[in-house]
This record gives structure tokens, sequence and C-alpha cells, in this order.
């Protein structure tokens, strides 16, 4: 037996992931591949990188917008939100 | 942090591990600086040995190579973990500050140095088409890490593609994570300056998985198709369909060689890209190699660079795997410890040697595959209007287009009348695509 999983939410649903993963990992691991909408047109974008140079992968979680989903370790209790991150001109 | 220490090693894949090694057995104090939660770079993801990794489904613990493991035994004391460099300054005394903190903000500290190795790596360069945006659309290093350190796959009938040996093991891993690879579409017709088995042998060193990659695809009913490439992606909420296209020698699509497979990933590379923020925040010199879209660090035979007490080793001086890596690596680590006094010139000479030696192989090899697997001209012809060309500012491809048409010649008129490049990634995954068109617009194709 691992360690118990952590239990956190995407958009409201509770979800559950092994522990130890990034919420990008978590939320692959659930089935999701999508957590932000971009631009007027809100086209879908989710993991691209991988490594944290791309920002693709941005989320929101609890108090922290636009977090890069692919470095940012799950916690339990974490409120993981879609993102509609996008960097202001300039 | 207080006190200047000796080396700073920036990155700690096998360039920057193998850097760290070398500068610290020869005495100097060194700090090893890494956005991974611990080291291993992209090639061996941290987690890929985590407790408990082989409990999660697809996480097959690789073989590690040697100075991986050395520097895991050695404990992370200097190992500064989950840390980024946000800024690099060398002031007129040759002491670099490097201004460090976590990811997403926080704490920020300063480290001061009077060597630094950069081993900063590379990113996967990917062509833009329709739908390469789509969620499940990703580079295949995310497809590698996210299988290697948390065991979770993007998709589950899926395809692999791009360009280079590189696509194999990616696959092959896949497979063996029980993931329905539909097939690797290798975009060279006939990757023939370099046979696939010289490709192959370059990998045991690079990933350990790859010896024996075309046998495992092969046991897993994985067509490799070589002159083939996903040339659009289609989906509402992420990739639900790609279009695949028999390819000329220039990568033009066949005229009614298309056809759809369904898919829910489709993972690509064409390539690497020397991740140079750092390098150019400290003025090193670069140069383009004429088979290339990405410019790399130049160093001399001791890796430095042009900036005094600044040494480059790994993906960012142009890349050729990980043997080359870390042989680079070694290197440029007693070269810093060369120019800190802390090895004698005889000595340094020796090892020196001994290291030059060594890399002549790697080099001669990693030139072959470079030039065996070029990107070629026909790629142009993917992207449609409203393709992305650049995904942080979503600039559509008929206004890069337009903008070359208008005589935009180099990334910096494009990016001033496109916002190309001005986003989050700053330039680093349109820049290779769009070095490539305007180059392409003035003279034969890079």
């Amino acid at each position: 037996m691992g360690p118990r999983p952590v239990r956190f939410s995407f958009d409201g649903a509770p979800l559950e992931a092994p522990r130890g993963m990034t919420v990008a990992g978590a939320l692959l691991a659930n089935g999701i591949v999508s957590w932000r909408r971009i631009s007027a047109g809100g086209r879908p974008r989710g993991i691209f990188c991988g490594s944290g140079a791309c920002f693709d992968c941005l989320v929101d979680v609890g108090e922290q917008c636009a977090v890069r989903a692919c470095l940012v370790l799950v916690r339990d209790g974490d409120e993981v939100r879609m993102s509609s991150a996008r960097r202001a001109a300039g | 942090m207080s006190g200047v220490i000796d080396v700073a090693v920036v990155g700690a894949g096998p360039a920057g591990i193998a850097a760290a090694l070398a500068a610290g057995s020869a005495g100097c104090e060194v700090t090893l600086i890494d956005a991974g939660s611990g080291p291993g770079g992209q090639l061996y993801p941290p987690g890929m040995l985590f407790p408990g990794a082989g409990q999660v489904r697809g996480a097959t613990p690789g073989q590690l190579p040697p100075s991986l493991a050395r520097i895991r035994q050695a404990g992370q004391g200097r190992h500064l973990a989950a840390t980024w460099v946000r800024r690099a300054v060398r002031d007129d005394g040759g002491v670099v500050t490097l201004w460090v903190g976590g990811p997403e903000g926080g704490a920020e500290t300063t480290v001061e140095i009077r060597a630094v190795v950069l081993a900063t790596g590379a990113a996967e360069v990917v062509l833009p088409f329709p739908g390469w945006d789509l969620p499940g659309v990703t580079t295949a290093g995310a497809a590698w890490t996210l299988l290697k350190s948390q065991g979770v796959t993007v998709g589950q009938r899926v395809l692999v593609g791009g360009t280079g040996p590189q696509l194999l093991p990616v696959a092959a891993a896949l497979a063996q994570a029980g993931v329905r690879v539909v097939a690797v579409l290798e975009a060279t017709p006939a990757p023939a300056a370099v046979p696939q088995a010289a490709g192959l042998a370059a990998f045991p060193g690079q990933l350990p998985e790859a010896t024996g990659s075309a046998a495992i695809l092969a046991r897993h009913g994985v067509p490799v198709r070589t002159g083939y490439a996903v040339v659009a992606c289609q989906g509402t909420s992420r990739v639900e369909r790609a279009v695949i296209a028999a390819l000329d020698t220039d990568w033009r699509s066949r005229p009614g060689s298309c056809w759809e497979e369904t898919v829910d990933a489709v993972h690509l590379s064409f390539g690497a890209a020397p991740a140079l923020d750092l390098p150019r925040s400290l003025g090193c010199a670069e140069v383009r190699p004429a088979s290339r879209p990405a410019s790399a660090v130049t160093c001399d035979a001791g890796q430095a660079t042009s900036v005094p007490g600044v040494f480059a080793a790994g993906e960012v001086t142009g890349g050729g795997g990980a043997v080359l890596a870390e042989l680079e690596g070694s290197l440029a680590g007693i070269s810093a410890a060369r120019y800190l006094n802390r090895l004698d010139p005889a000595t340094y000479a020796e090892r020196a040697r001994g290291l030059r030696a060594q890399l002549d192989e790697p080099r001669r090899l990693a030139a072959g595959l470079a030039g065996a697997y070029p990107l070629r001209p026909g790629w142009l012809g993917w992207p449609d209007a409203g393709t992305v060309a650049c995904r942080c500012e979503e600039t559509p491809w008929s206004a890069v287009a337009a903008a070359v048409a208008e005589g935009a010649r180099d990334l910096p008129a494009l990016t001033a009348a496109t916002r190309c490049g001005t986003g989050y990634c700053h330039g680093r995954f349109c820049g290779p695509a769009l070095q490539y068109l305007v180059s392409a617009a003035t003279g034969p194709p890079p």
C-alpha cells in the first residue's frame, strides 16, 4: 500500500491523485487534458512542453492565479480551477 | 545566502551534473541550481526513481547514468532544487550575481559566484499546423517526462511524430506503458546520411531505454513510417482526429495522400532549440548553424563562452545527446576550476586532453545526426491562415505571412509587426519556426 492519495478539486469536482504529482499530472491522471481557455474564442489549452517553458498549462490553484500546472505539486485541499490567464500586452 | 562562492552550475541534466562533479572534485565550492525537484533534467526526470514510482501505472524506473547516481548519493546539500534563475548580471570585477527563486513568485534570493557553468538545456522544436494548439497535442518530451516522472499519459491512442532518432524511445516507452501508439511518423523520407542503426547507437547513454526501441515498437506492432507527418489536428475540447500526409523529400504533402486517424494525443518533436535566456542575459556570443533554425552558445575548446568566467555545456551549446553533454560538462567543470586557479595548468591540460579525446566520436555522431534530420521547407505549407503561429499571443499564421510579404526579414522585424515572441515563453516555441520562415524568405532554405 502506498501513501494516502491527495484529495483536491477541479472546478468544484472532488478528485484524487497519487501523492507527489504535479497539478498537471493529477489532472491527466483523472482524464482531464484541458484547464485553460484563452482569448475571446475560448480556445482550450492544456499541457504542451511539460517543462515549464511554454506556459500553456497555466491554471488557477486556490488564491494563486496562473501557475504552471507542470511545475506545481498538487496538495491536499487544493481548489484547482480553469484559468483564463493571458498576460496583458506589454 | 552570503559570500561569493566559487562555481554555480545552472541546470542539473547530464551536462550540469557532470560539471558540478568535475568542479567539485577539483576543489571548488559548487552550487547546482535546477528547476526540477531533483537532479536529472528532462531526460532523467527526478521522479523517475521516486519511492513508489514503480507502483504508478507505466512508470518504469530506468537505468541511471553513473554520474547521476553519484550525485544522488552525494546528497543535495548544495543543490538548489525547484529553483529558477530569474536574472543574471556580471559586474566589472567578474562576480556574477544570480537572482533565484521558486517557479511562481515568492521569496527571491541572490547567489554570488566567480564562475558559472550554463547547462540550461533546450526546448523541443514543434512546427505549427492547424490544430497544434489543441489540448492533447504535446511535445514528445512532455509525454516522456509525464510518463517517467509521474506514470501518467496524455492519451490512450496516440501518434508520435516529427523528425529525429529521439522519437523512437518516446514511442517505445509509451507502448510499454500500455498506450496504443498508432504509428511513429518520421518526416524525413529516408534518413540516409546516417543509418537508423547508427542513430540508435547514439542512444544508450542518451536514453537508457533506447537500446532496442525499434524492437520494442515491433513487438507492440507499432509501425514506424518514414516520409509521413501529422499536418492537422481536429477536435473541440481536445484533439480527436489527426490528419496524416505522405511527404515528398521536401516535406510537401503529396496530393491525395491525406487520411485521418482517431487519436486522443499527438506527441511531436522536430529537434531541439537551446534555452538561451540566461546566456543572453550574460552577453554570451551565439551562432546559428546553417542547418538549424535555432542559435546555440559558442564555446572554445575548453567550453568557455565569450564572457570570462562563464562556461557552457550540453544542449545549450548545440546539442548531441547525453553522452556528449556529460563530457562537455566535465570539461566545463574543470575549466571553471582552472579559471579559479584550483587546478594547476599541467593537471588541467592533462585532464582536458583526456576529455577532448573522448569528445571526438560523440561530436562526429552528433554532427551526422543533425545533418541527417534537417527541417525541410515543405512544412511551410502545413499551416493555414488561421493556424496559431505564436501560442502565447495567438498570432495567426496569416499575420506572420503578411509581415514577411511586407518585408520583415528577421525575427525582431516579425516581432515588431506581429507581437510574435513577446508573450509568456519569450518566443521559445514560435521562434525556431518563424526563424525558418524569415530565413526561407531571404534565400535558400536553412
